[in-house]
């Protein structure tokens, strides 16, 4: 832990370095940026701004928020737009806490009003629905189509309904996945309420690779935290389809201490795999059979990069998004930069912290190559904070790397809430974890 | 005849070509993959059109990576393919499973979850009873993902137990439908260590033969490279009366009739 922080102020020094260096480095490769004039551009920029270049990010997450505001920071006379259908983002981390009622829905949103006062981003609320990589421009669904110098995607995960055969939207208005934060957080909190003590609570779990990692592990013992209040007979059945997961260790040990039986989980080689939904009648098939019936069914189902990056043509067959190492620009589109969930980035996990390290990555990589110099080196970290009840947190930590073109673990780095740490020490973490949440919600929108 | 290392090399790089893939080779056969070159009878002959090695391009857990062999090449009258035998060139040893199917079996699709010790080539080998013989190459990337970590320690299992069959539920005579089996076995491989330094034995489930009325329908041979709980998915045009026998290094057997 006291590896990761050192190195990630280290990386932080360098990155503000390369930074500075780009805003004082006069600017020469207006040359490359497309004749704005050539489609109907609501939004001209000035001048200065032309020359300077123009960046469009789509999506307003953890990854196109920081990204935004880190290139304005770099190079304030570049022309920022930011593309956000919602005017409130709700954070997936935090959301656990929503589902146990221990915090509102109002306390995980956060708006673009620092993007657009501080900083001096163009924010609009419309989805972007298509992008024309060899033309450099974006089209809007409000009918404008907006060219770019740069294109920075945060376009976050889509869910690959049908996956499980009987899991779709409409599924998930009665069994909710509740894997992006908001209108499906309030609906699995509601189903929870209305649950009767004693019922059973499914959660079916995906494969790696998925967005947050230990996510589904932490939402179980915080409904565990609030069946052990209200509901102390009910059970909690987790099938994964995954014989190993995040924090395993920690997390089994926790639940047996904090909630006897409760949680019981099921893996991969025991038919934990859920093959079919029946959302109807709250009811999951495994691989080898198996039917079980859920109160409350919640879906997680496999994941991929959002759509805009399939229009985008920088998404492989897997679904993901690869990326040059160095800088997060696609490797199968030039100007496209892809930061986040959606991208291939392993061994850096899907996380919200993780999209906030790589967009700062890719905003200095975005304004070096604006100014036609070389990017600095880039250094990445991450923390993945996980609560057991309100006062128990555990943590992984890591630093990265680019190294031959790939994104390596740094070594001796990072590390793992020791197994036996006193509970003062899980107290300690939960509060650390409060902390997070702060610090990286105010770097990213500024509240 | 074995092939020689050079032939060989051409070969691997025609079928990443051919692959349509976007896979650029990245070294020549290790010598590790003496097993692969020893089962290559012709190098200069190696067909690669038909033959489908899906893996993820990234693995985050290299000790259940999810694999798929698919054969659809024309063959001629009286051909049949009698072994897809998968190596990984950057394991401790290089055979991961082989696919023995009868000539009863028309649709080749066969699954199964391996273990990668790092990233590495995978490849797959087809033979058909006439001599010709495929090979596939794909690039896996092995990480482990920063939040994976467990901090958990293997729990210690032993011999074969639980052994689990999913026939398809809607099947249509005639129709290829797909079979899943698992048992649960350690697969221990004799390369791990106990925190004390002592060396685990290695014990292995063996193979597993799927049977109709005493006529072998597939074979499936595992090795250290299968996945603990060795799982398997393949299809068949019938799928009543089934006998599934599991054989450990033992000599121990289970069997199961559907």
């Amino acid at each position: 832990m006291s590896n990761s922080t050192k190195d990630f102020s280290v990386s932080r020094r360098r990155l503000l370095k390369g930074l500075g260096l780009a805003s004082l480095i006069p600017v020469v490769s207006a040359c490359d940026s497309k004749d704005s004039s050539a489609t109907a551009n609501l939004s001209a920029p000035s001048p200065t701004q032309a020359k300077a270049g123009r960046v469009l990010v789509i999506g307003g997450g953890f990854g196109g928020a920081t990204a935004a505001k880190y290139i304005k920071r770099g190079n304030p006379a570049i022309s920022v737009t930011l593309i956000e259908p919602n005017s409130t983002y709700y954070t997936c981390p935090f959301s656990n806490l929503v589902l146990a009622g221990e915090r509102n829905l109002d306390s995980i949103g956060h708006n673009y009003n620092e993007l657009k006062e501080v900083y001096g981003v163009e924010v609009i609320h419309a989805l972007a629905e298509d992008i024309d990589g060899a033309n450099q421009s974006v089209k809007l669904s409000n009918g404008q189509t907006l060219n770019y110098d740069r294109l920075l995607l945060s376009p976050g995960i889509d869910l690959r309904w049908n996956a499980i055969e009987g899991y779709d939207q409409a599924a998930a208005e009665l069994a909710p996945h509740a894997w992006k934060a908001g209108e499906q957080t309030l609906l699995l909190r509601r189903q929870l309420e209305a649950m009767e003590d004693g019922g059973t609570f499914i959660m079916s779990i995906p494969a790696d690779p998925f967005r947050c990692p230990p996510g589904p592990y932490e939402r179980a013992s915080l409904i565990a935290h609030y069946f052990k209040q209200h509901k102390p007979n009910s059970k909690i059945l987790l099938l994964d389809a995954k014989d190993n997961f995040s924090k395993q260790g920690l997390f089994t040990s926790a639940w047996q201490e904090l909630y006897g039986d409760m949680i019981e989980w099921v893996g991969l080689s025991n038919d934990g795999r859920v093959v079919r939904v029946d959302a109807a009648n709250l009811e999951v098939e495994t691989e080898f059979g198996s039917v079980y019936k859920a109160s409350v069914l919640n879906v997680i189902p496999p994941q991929k990069a959002g759509f805009i990056a399939d229009r985008a043509g920088v998404s492989n067959e897997g679904g993901w998004v690869p990326v040059n190492a160095n800088t997060f620009e696609s490797t199968q589109v030039q100007n496209i930069y892809v930061v986040g969930d959606a991208t291939l980035a392993a061994p850096m996990p899907k996380s919200g912290f993780a999209a906030n390290s790589q967009a700062k990555v890719a905003a200095a990589a975005i304004v070096a190559s604006l100014a036609g110099i070389t990017p600095p080196d880039p250094y990445w970290a991450n923390t993945c904070y996980s609560l057991l009840n309100p006062d128990y947190g555990i943590s992984v930590a890591g630093v990265y790397k680019a190294e031959e073109g790939q994104i390596i673990s740094i070594p001796g780095s990072g590390g793992l809430s020791a197994s036996d740490a006193p509970t003062s020490i899980r107290q300690a973490e939960a509060a650390y974890a409060v902390g997070w949440y702060e610090a990286i919600t105010q770097d990213t929108w500024g509240s | 005849m074995k092939g020689s290392l050079r032939p060989l090399g051409l070969s691997l790089c025609i079928a990443t070509v051919v692959l349509a893939s976007s896979w650029t080779f990245a070294q020549p056969p290790l010598p590790n993959l003496a097993a692969l070159q020893q089962a290559i009878t012709q190098a200069d002959a190696l067909e690669t059109q038909g033959l489908n090695l899906n893996l993820p391009l990234v693995a985050e857990d290299g000790s259940a990576v999810p694999l798929k062999v698919q054969f659809n090449a024309p063959l001629a009258e009286g051909e049949w393919i009698t072994q897809l035998r998968v190596f990984a060139s950057g394991n401790p040893n290089a055979e991961v499973i082989d696919f023995e199917p009868s000539a009863a079996i028309s649709q080749l699709e066969f699954s199964s979850r391996i273990r990668l010790s790092e990233s590495q080539d995978v490849y797959v080998l087809a033979s058909s009873n006439q001599g010709r013989q495929w090979l596939a190459s794909r690039q896996v990337r092995v990480t482990l993902s920063g939040c994976l970590m467990s901090g958990d320690e293997d729990t210690t299992q032993m011999g074969m137990s639980q052994p689990r069959i999913a026939l398809p539920r809607q099947a249509q005579a005639g129709k290829p439908a797909e079979i899943r089996t698992l048992i649960n076995h350690p697969m221990e491989t004799g390369f791990r260590e106990t925190a004390s330094g002592e060396t685990l034995a290695a014990s292995l489930v063996d193979h597993l033969v799927i049977s109709r009325a005493g006529e072998t329908l597939l074979r499936v041979k595992f090795y250290t490279g299968t996945s603990a709980n060795p799982f398997v998915s393949f299809f068949l045009d019938q799928q009543d009366q089934l006998t599934f026998t599991w054989t450990d290094d033992q000599g121990q057997q289970i069997q199961e009739t559907r």
